[in-house]
């Protein structure tokens, strides 16, 4: 009908080409980042230099883990009284040497993308089995987004190498040291751990590499119904991930995140952690549109798929306000000593950024993404999706730091240079797959719906 | 009260009533409604629909319920009735959350709902008006107002309707 004369051929089939000055400003990036993260590694100092007395002090007295011992411990303790630690949470275990911060940086800076990564795959998996057919026609974002987990994985896998340095259960790692830790053996063992982690983050990368795969092949097929046996297969691949994803994300998150306080429950950690993805997701992937459109690309997207992502990020930091409030009330209402040590000692080193990622994850974006406008103008949406990029990067940090470094952590050359060096490469590796394919699925049986895609009344 | 008077375009198909429409703006026609059996979002710009001011009222509604949670907590736990709950503080801000959450979605919700009923006059054992029976099931009818067409442009409006596709295309008093 009417509207095929809207688009031509060649709109539908073009392909993005990074310009000369995006190549630029990516790789300049990627060197500036990896010379600030040399940078602070030279100029780093052992935090533990004047410490190392006191750590070592309270590694031999207390026979940490003991819940009771720990806690009497505590009460005989005037500096842990002034903390208000009861949970006998006195920073991590481990030895925090001269990198440990890097290392702990590294891992963040690592699950950080990768969320960014599965955010995008779970956008496009859950539309696909909910037959969501708006974000069709910018679909090759997600899925370039997706590309980038291999690359997670190699990180996460270096960092896995070096375990023992950041997670206290691998780093106590004989029996009698400490009882809790001993009780979640059969859980928290490297091989076990390893294991989850490889066939986690290798069934994402697959499943991730398949979706792409096939959906490239639908533009080969001709036809939307020759395309048609493909999105069957995509339904099922969908479907299949979907599952996987709400099991797998949530151990995931446990096993990388959460174990790095083994002491610590939380039931809703993985949901937590799925909610400031998604939210983040959402943000980088209209921000990405958004791009793709100032470049010149994307000519046949209108102010409704922008409106729809920032919704999503609007919806979202609701949930990850939900989620943080159900974690915390929980726990401080019902006055568990174990679980109320997290927040204790967030409160006692931590204080300005756990007020700073409430506001950066959730009052923020939620009052600067009320209005509709604010959804579809990039005056504001901009500013509001870098408030929520740098927020999401604080909430991780305030959930890795505490548990890696105790009180030494510091925001400096090394966090900075890290962030901008693996934004230099999400970026690459995320343009190149938009370059590589078109950026439209031009068989794809929804396209003419997203296409016509509206908000109502403007 | 007074009859109005409308002209019908009766169609089978969502894309001919687009360019039905499409076709009637370059007339410089406005068309007055379109009903059918489910919603085709794309049509609100080519009807000059004016934007809804009910997300305002939502935000009012919601807005009012926070106040009113807020309120009401602080009064009770922290003035009238003031409970020790697990030694936490008698003004438990954390505590207050939950509860303003829900107050504020509840206000906003039914606010917004009673709101859109009084807006569009809706109320029970309200007599339904519709243009044709068929709207309900497989018809998409556009409305004009009549008094708004000049006389000598209401033959080609319907002149458009059977060109774009249109299966009937009658009159109507209301």
């Amino acid at each position: 009908m009417a509207h095929e004369s809207h688009f031509t051929t060649e709109q539908l089939t073009e392909r993005y080409e990074m310009s000369r000055k995006v190549r630029m400003w990516v790789l300049g990036a990627i060197v500036v980042g990896l010379l600030l993260v040399l940078a602070g590694l030279l100029t780093a100092e052992d935090p533990g230099a004047h410490h190392e007395a006191a750590d070592h002090a309270s590694l031999v007295d207390t026979p940490a883990g003991d819940v009771h011992k720990v806690q009497d411990h505590g009460h005989d303790e005037h500096a842990d009284e002034a903390h208000g630690e009861h949970g006998g949470h006195h920073g991590p275990q481990h030895h925090i040497g001269k990198y440990t911060g890097a290392l702990a940086n590294f891992l963040l800076v690592n699950l950080y993308f990768l969320t960014l990564a599965m955010g995008a795959m779970f956008f496009m998996t859950v539309h696909r089995i909910g037959n969501g057919g708006w974000h069709t026609v910018f679909k090759r974002i997600p899925e370039a987004m997706s590309m980038w987990l291999p690359f997670a994985a190699v990180g996460l896998l270096i960092v896995g190498f070096f375990g023992e340095h950041l997670y206290d259960w691998i780093f106590v790692h004989e029996i009698g040291q400490d009882t809790l830790i001993d009780k979640k053996r059969a859980y928290l063992n490297v091989p076990f751990w390893a294991a989850r982690g490889a066939i986690f983050v290798g069934v994402w990368t697959f499943a991730a590499w398949l979706m792409r795969k096939y959906s490239i092949s639908q533009d080969n097929a001709g036809s939307v119904e020759g395309g048609l046996g493909i999105f069957k297969k995509m339904t099922t691949l969908s479907a299949l991930f979907v599952i996987f994803f709400a099991i797998s994300y949530t151990l995931f998150s446990i096993d990388w995140i959460k174990s790095l306080e083994p002491h610590w429950f939380s039931t809703i950690f993985g949901v937590y952690v799925f909610a400031g993805t998604f939210a983040t997701a959402s943000a980088v992937m209209g921000l990405i549109l958004h791009f793709l459109r100032q470049q010149g690309y994307m000519g046949y997207t209108n102010d409704a798929h922008l409106h729809d992502c920032f919704k999503y990020a609007f919806a979202f930091t609701v949930f990850w306000g939900y989620i943080f409030i159900a974690q915390f009330l929980l726990i401080w209402y019902s006055n568990i000593p174990e679980e109320t040590g997290y927040f204790d000692f967030r409160f006692a080193h931590y204080k300005t950024l756990f007020f700073v990622k409430i506001f950066a994850c959730f009052f923020l974006p939620f009052i600067g993404l009320m209005m509709r406008n604010a959804k579809r103008k990039s005056q504001t949406f901009v500013v509001i999706g870098i408030i929520m990029i740098l927020g999401h990067w604080i909430d991780l940090f305030v959930m890795i730091m505490p548990g890696a470094v105790g009180e030494h952590w510091h925001i400096g050359l090394t966090e900075i240079g890290f962030f901008v060096l693996y934004l230099g490469l999400f970026a690459f590796v995320v343009l190149r797959a938009l370059s590589k394919a078109n950026l439209v699925p031009i068989h794809h049986p929804y396209l003419d719906e997203s296409l016509h895609h509206s908000t109502g009344a403007v | 009260m007074s009859s109005k008077s409308y002209l019908l375009g009766k169609f089978w198909h969502p894309d001919h009533v687009m360019d039905a429409l499409r076709q009637l703006r370059d007339m410089g026609v406005k068309a007055q409604d379109v009903f059918g059996p489910f919603p085709i979002h794309e049509i609100e710009p080519l009807l000059d629909i004016k934007r809804t001011r009910l997300t305002v009222a939502a935000f009012c509604y919601g807005a009012l319920g926070a106040l009113t949670a807020i309120t009401m907590i602080s009064l009770i736990y922290g003035a009238i009735w003031p409970m020790n709950i697990g030694g936490k503080p008698f003004l438990p801000f954390p505590d207050y959350v939950p509860i303003t959450f829900e107050m504020t979605v509840l206000f906003a919700a039914h606010g917004t709902i009673l709101t859109f009923f009084i807006v569009s006059e809706y109320y029970p054992g309200k007599k339904e008006f519709l243009m044709d029976d068929r709207q309900t099931d497989d018809v998409f009818v556009i409305a004009i107002d009549k008094d708004k067409v000049a006389a000598s442009a209401i033959s080609d409006v319907n002149g458009v309707f059977t060109k774009t596709g249109a299966f009937e295309v009658t009159e109507k008093e209301v």
